[in-house]
């Protein structure tokens, strides 16, 4: 056992293929995400945009209106959300908007409701979110504007002495955030598990080459093998076990480079890091050494089938993670059968939960997966070593 | 012709790679779109957030923000637990999260009178922060007219909800600048940035694997030997990259349009036409690297890990994943040396178009000729390098 181990470690080191599945790949990718990922935090809680102002008549005797614009556009602000620029008349406005000089303009109706008119390449590239901010600023306005009329016209003395717009407006409500996970949530992190499951996943490769070295038609060297006085299954066990090993120590310094470099959170849970960093190669190994045991098996289809199982992790942008989500939601028992899932559901658990429930049953179905992997591999083993003799 | 034959036979051989890559992967492109709004980008749609309400408090007070906030967003339903608060917060499968606090309804009321402060509503929000900051606006907003209504008017619960709510009543009008232009469907836009990578990956596999069964010794060695002249042969090869390449395309682009944008056929022609256009020239692009691969020997495995690698780093870097907006300036700058980035950008710039017209339409074609030309490029180089490593071999 000793000896395959050796043996598949050597060969697995010399073959150059792990090295590049397991690390340069999530190396490389991490390399990329890093530069990608700079900006997005600011774009997930970006809302601000350019807003043109039409300034005529019905603007000037909509009641507050101008008082709300500039405390949402005020500079040193902390409800800035936008920019303003004041336009004479609706034509200059909408050729402004037109030129892309701004995102929207505001007009102001006969009646002193507000209309925003938003231009489809600020949609296109912001989507919706800053147009929506506007939109519900200037619905509270009016909201606000209606509710002091409506105060108003039954006590007309709260509006003379200025309390009937004090009670509206001095923010008497106010929310505070809390945070409910262990660490903040973090738009990336999903990114960078989903990619160190990927490159387990095609981490698989190396068990189903270190497999496929020991059948008897993988030349005179399978053959010998095939032959020697130890059981198959031993064999077996001790390539899967070089395998992992390999594997093991890519993705784990591809782990570390991805804390280390590109500041990955990974929770202060180290052990429980490796732990699932292990788990996860055993299964992708023992999954590769399965494929391994299957003759018309080609490497290609293995990482075809990893790049599939990603999509279900959420690896390919913001569409794919939705699609795994409503996956997830409706067909949880199909969403967590997928391996690649669990692998990044041991990160997730560790970074989010400060219970270890979740993570330790992940890790148990990752073994389990493995066991079953390795099960129905020795088993096919013996097959085909009977069958090809 | 006959080893132009040959060789597209050998290409249909693999069945598995072309099942793989070209069939499942597009596919995969074609439910990333549909999973994508489907609406077209032509009617404005207001932001909807996942919402939830814990309403701890269950006054009548408490009741009215919950429906005030649900309504318009996505009502997700969350239990209160601390588990599944971490949960729907972490994965962003809730933005916001408000927990209306026990005894709220009745402090609001009682600070009314007194002119205090009323007490504070927690919020979850997910890392999606700017949709925090819309709900923030609508909560505070629709609390203080309660709180308001309830300085003012004063009365019970019941009727300062019925006074806000009577207040609450109409929104700001937002509609879309008028364009002449139909713009494309947000799916196939979506689907066709994703293209990218199942145009990229299956075609540069199909071909390495091609080139690596063509250039195995003993074939090689028959294909010299045989009296066919060198530039017919290389003419032949060169067909079969080009020939894999059009098929690629015209699989994945011909599924998304028919899936996805067949309205466009009719309504917006050139924009689609476009899009195809970008995609074909990347196919090329992913053609003539899968044929420099063949040149320069690499094996079966290593083109795999190339073909992916590179695939996902262009469609990347290329911003077809998250949208060229996302990225950071010094990254574009970099993206500029990828073809990917140019039909990122040919695609994006056909989906809002606002008018065809010659002064928008050919900085795209210019864009495209861009990447054709980074295809032509890297086909000379590998052009050259057979030809000096057929010679180096001979010799």
């Amino acid at each position: 056992m000793l000896a395959s181990l050796r043996s598949c470690v050597l060969s697995l080191v010399r073959d150059k293929a792990l090295l590049v599945w397991a690390l340069a790949f999530p190396v490389i990718m991490t390399l990329i995400f890093m530069g990608m990922f700079s900006g997005i935090g600011g774009a997930y809680s970006a809302v601000g945009s350019t807003l043109g102002v039409v300034r005529d008549a019905n603007y000037d005797a909509a009641v507050g209106l101008d008082e709300t614009i500039q405390a949402i556009s005020g500079p040193e602000s902390s409800d800035h959300v936008c920019d303003v620029t004041y336009y004479d008349g609706a034509a200059d406005a909408k050729a402004a908007a037109s030129a892309g000089d701004v995102d929207a303009y505001l007009t102001v109706s006969g009646d002193g409701m507000p209309q925003l008119h938003v231009t489809q390449a600020s949609v296109a590239e912001g989507g919706s979110l800053p147009t929506s901010v506007l939109s519900e600023v200037l619905d509270t306005y009016l909201h606000t504007r209606s509710a002091v009329e409506r105060v108003a016209a039954t006590r007309p003395e709260l509006l003379a002495n200025g309390r009937a717009i004090e009670a509206f407006t001095s923010g008497a409500v106010q929310t505070v955030r809390l945070s409910a996970t262990k660490n903040p949530p973090s738009p990336d992190a999903r990114y960078y598990y989903a990619l160190l499951a990927m490159a387990a996943g095609m981490g698989a490769t190396a068990g189903m080459e270190s497999a496929r070295r020991l059948l008897p038609t993988a030349g005179p060297l399978g053959a010998r093998q095939t032959l020697a006085a130890v059981p198959r299954w031993r064999m077996l066990v001790g390539a899967l076990l070089g395998a992992w090993l390999c594997e093991f120590v890519c993705l784990l310094v591809a782990a570390l480079f991805m804390w280390g470099a590109a500041g990955v959170p990974f929770g202060d849970n180290a052990p429980g890091v490796v732990g699932a960093i292990a788990a996860s190669s055993l299964m992708a190994c023992a999954a590769g050494a399965l494929c391994g045991t299957v003759p018309r098996m080609e490497t290609g289809m293995i990482s075809g089938i990893t790049c599939l199982l990603s999509l279900f992790t959420g690896l390919y942008g913001t569409a794919s993670q939705q699609l795994a989500d409503s996956i997830e939601a409706a067909m949880p028992v199909l969403a967590h059968a997928n391996p690649l899932w669990q692998t990044t559901n041991c990160f997730y658990a560790l970074l989010y939960y400060d219970t270890p429930d979740a993570f330790l049953a992940s890790c148990a179905a990752l073994l389990g997966m493995a066991l079953a992997f390795i099960a129905v591999a020795s088993l096919r083993m013996r097959r085909t070593s009977y069958d090809h003799l | 012709m006959t080893t132009f034959r040959t060789y597209l036979r050998i290409f249909l051989s693999h069945r598995v790679y072309i099942a793989i890559y070209l069939v499942m992967l597009s596919l995969v492109g074609v439910f990333i779109g549909l999973s994508a709004s489907p609406a077209a980008t032509g009617e404005y749609q207001e932001t909807s957030a996942n919402v939830a309400v814990i309403d701890r408090d269950g006054s009548e007070l408490s009741s009215a923000l919950a429906r005030r906030v649900l309504a318009g967003n996505n009502q997700v339903d969350v239990a209160d637990e601390r588990r599944a608060i971490q949960d729907s917060v972490a994965r962003d499968r809730v933005s916001y999260l408000l927990v209306i606090p026990r005894g709220w309804g009745e402090g609001l009321m009682d600070a009314a009178r007194q002119g205090g402060k009323a007490p504070e509503l927690e919020t979850y929000v997910s890392y999606y922060s700017g949709m925090g900051r819309l709900l923030d606006i609508e909560v505070t907003g629709y609390a203080d007219g309660l709180y308001g209504m309830a300085a003012t008017l004063g009365g019970g619960a019941a009727e300062v909800v019925s006074a806000t709510d009577d207040a609450w009543e109409g929104s700001t009008q937002v509609s879309m600048v008028e364009q002449v232009a139909s713009p494309l469907p947000a799916s196939l836009v979506t689907a066709a940035e994703f293209a990218s990578y199942p145009i990229f990956s299956s075609a540069m596999v199909c071909i390495a694997v091609l080139m690596s069964s063509v250039e195995r010794r003993p074939v090689r060695d028959r294909r010299l030997a045989s009296p066919e002249s060198a530039r017919t042969r290389n003419l032949a090869l060169l067909g079969a990259c080009a020939t894999i390449g059009l098929v690629t395309w015209a699989w994945t682009f011909g599924l998304e349009v028919l899936v996805l944008g067949r309205s466009s056929l009719a309504d917006s022609p050139v924009q689609l036409a476009l899009v195809g256009a970008a995609l074909l020239a990347y196919a090329l692009v992913a053609a003539s690297v899968g044929f420099l691969a063949g040149q320069l020997g690499v094996s079966e495995s290593a083109a795999n890990a190339l073909a992916n690698i590179l695939g996902m780093v262009m469609s990347f870097l290329g911003g077809a994943w998250t949208g060229l907006s996302l990225l950071p300036d010094q990254l574009v700058a970099v993206a500029h040396f990828t073809p990917a980035y140019w039909v990122t950008r040919v695609v994006e710039g056909a989906a809002g178009m606002g008018r065809v017209t010659a002064k928008n339409v050919m900085p795209l074609v210019g864009d495209i000729g861009i990447c054709a030309l980074f295809g032509i490029a890297i086909l000379l180089v590998g052009l050259v390098l057979g030809r000096s490593r057929g010679r180096s071999e001979l010799a």
